[in-house]
């Protein structure tokens, strides 16, 4: 997948926000208006259970969309996603690499160190945050736009900026250079979570075509 | 080269995240073969992926220069990942058709059934040997359900075409009645995993069933 082609809006769940079928649906719901990479992360859930989520989603999703499996490879491979997204604990990227050559690898990362080390172990993409506070975290505050700028000028690969993000923020979040946003409870707790998806595609379609103007002059 | 399957699932120890490092995980283990026991499987409930992998590859290392079966619980990709022998996977885990198609027939498939039919089931999608229990009542595994007795044991054994290997609560000390039932082997955890002296330990189990 070419970098243009990579989805700058992400949606990261079920988490615990919602039931995974609920997940699977408003993630179907969303991609039917908006192309967007959708994060399959759930904690404490079968690996049984998982697959057949992720299958669900690999059927159901529109086309320009992405499916992204958290953590377990054996199950990015089963479901044919098209990355996986590893964390700290988690296989390293190279180790995931050599049992799904042709798959996305993504780290999340929590500081430059991390970041870097993610662009050098040839990480596809990082997760990074969160950016605002977020209920997800309720013990520690946002880490801001100044450490988002600070993790974008460490690496080269995209930084996809995670954590409290509303449409609201959008433009001041994308202003560091970072290449996209993921949002989880932002979207899952909508009213309806396919227009406020759209909007924030708007949102980023727009802020990056300004940059890029300004970049310009 | 996989060691012969049905001599290898005969002292089967399996780990546990009370080892609480890797250094400790695998040094226990490392105790438990030069006792006897003839396979491992990595189990370490709470651990983060990176731990397993790390003690999977140390394990790998050991086992072979052992001879030893080394299995992997749940995890497909770590199997892969660290070229253990095999995957056991349990009802919520991947379904055994699947992971045979990832790992290929040179792998072993472990399977837990909880009922008969599942074991079947197994059997068909390509499981190459099935974990049986609880034989008796266990602390180690909370959802493992009610105990099925040496007598349910028998009954899986008799209708079974696989392999079983008797699990939960089974002690050095039941061993033997254990494979009395017909089991090829006894899967053992904390008697041995969390023994002050896991060596001592895993040689009472090798006298007990040779």
């Amino acid at each position: 997948m070419s970098l243009g082609t990579f989805p700058r809006l992400h949606l990261i769940g079920p988490l615990d926000a919602v039931s995974l079928s609920e997940y699977v649906d408003i993630a179907v719901a969303v991609s039917a208006r908006t192309p967007l990479a959708i994060h399959l992360r759930t904690p404490g859930i079968g690996a049984r259970e998982m697959l057949t989520a992720a299958r669900a989603l690999r059927q159901r999703l529109s086309k320009g969309s992405i499916l992204i499996v958290n953590d377990r490879v054996d199950v990015a491979l089963l479901a044919k996603a098209d990355g996986v997204q590893l964390g700290e604990a988690s296989f390293t990227v190279n180790d995931a690499r050599a049992l799904s050559s042709n798959m996305l690898v993504g780290r999340s990362v929590h500081d430059e160190a991390g970041a870097c080390g993610a662009g050098a172990d040839g990480a596809d993409f990082v997760l990074a945050g969160h950016i605002f506070a977020t209920p997800s975290k309720p013990d520690t505050p946002g880490r801001g736009i100044a450490w988002l700028s600070g993790i974008v000028s460490v690496t080269p690969i995209p930084v996809v900026a995670l954590g409290g993000i509303t449409v609201e923020r959008i433009a001041e979040t994308l202003t560091t250079g970072a290449w996209g946003v993921a949002l989880g409870r932002e979207l899952l707790h909508a009213a309806s979570p396919a227009t406020d998806a759209e909007r924030a595609n708007q949102q980023i379609e727009k802020t990056v075509k300004e940059t890029t103007h300004v970049a310009a002059h | 080269m996989i060691p012969d399957l049905v001599p290898a699932l005969r002292r089967y120890l399996v780990t546990d995240g009370r080892a609480e490092t890797v250094d400790r995980l695998v040094a226990t283990c490392e105790a438990a073969i030069a006792g006897g026991v003839t396979a491992i499987q990595l189990r370490a409930k709470g651990w983060t992926d990176r731990q397993l992998y790390d003690a999977g590859a140390r394990l790998r290392s050991l086992t072979r220069s052992n001879d030893i079966l080394l299995i992997v619980n749940d995890r497909v990709d770590i199997t892969l990942a660290i070229d253990a022998d095999g995957v056991h996977l349990g009802v919520d885990d991947l379904p055994v058709d699947a992971a045979h198609r990832l790992l290929g027939r040179a792998k072993v498939i472990g399977y837990s059934p909880e009922r008969d039919e599942d074991s079947h089931a197994a059997e068909l999608a390509g499981a190459s040997y099935l974990g049986v229990g609880p034989v008796y009542g266990t602390s180690t595994k909370h959802d493992a359900g009610e105990a099925i007795g040496l007598a349910g044991l028998q009954r899986v054994v008799a209708r079974s075409a696989l392999p079983v290997i008797g699990i939960g609560g089974v002690t050095v000390s039941r061993a033997r009645e254990v494979v009395g039932t017909g089991a090829v082997g006894v899967a053992v955890v904390s008697d041995i995993f969390l023994a002050s002296d896991p060596e001592a330990a895993a040689r009472k189990l090798t006298e007990a069933i040779p």
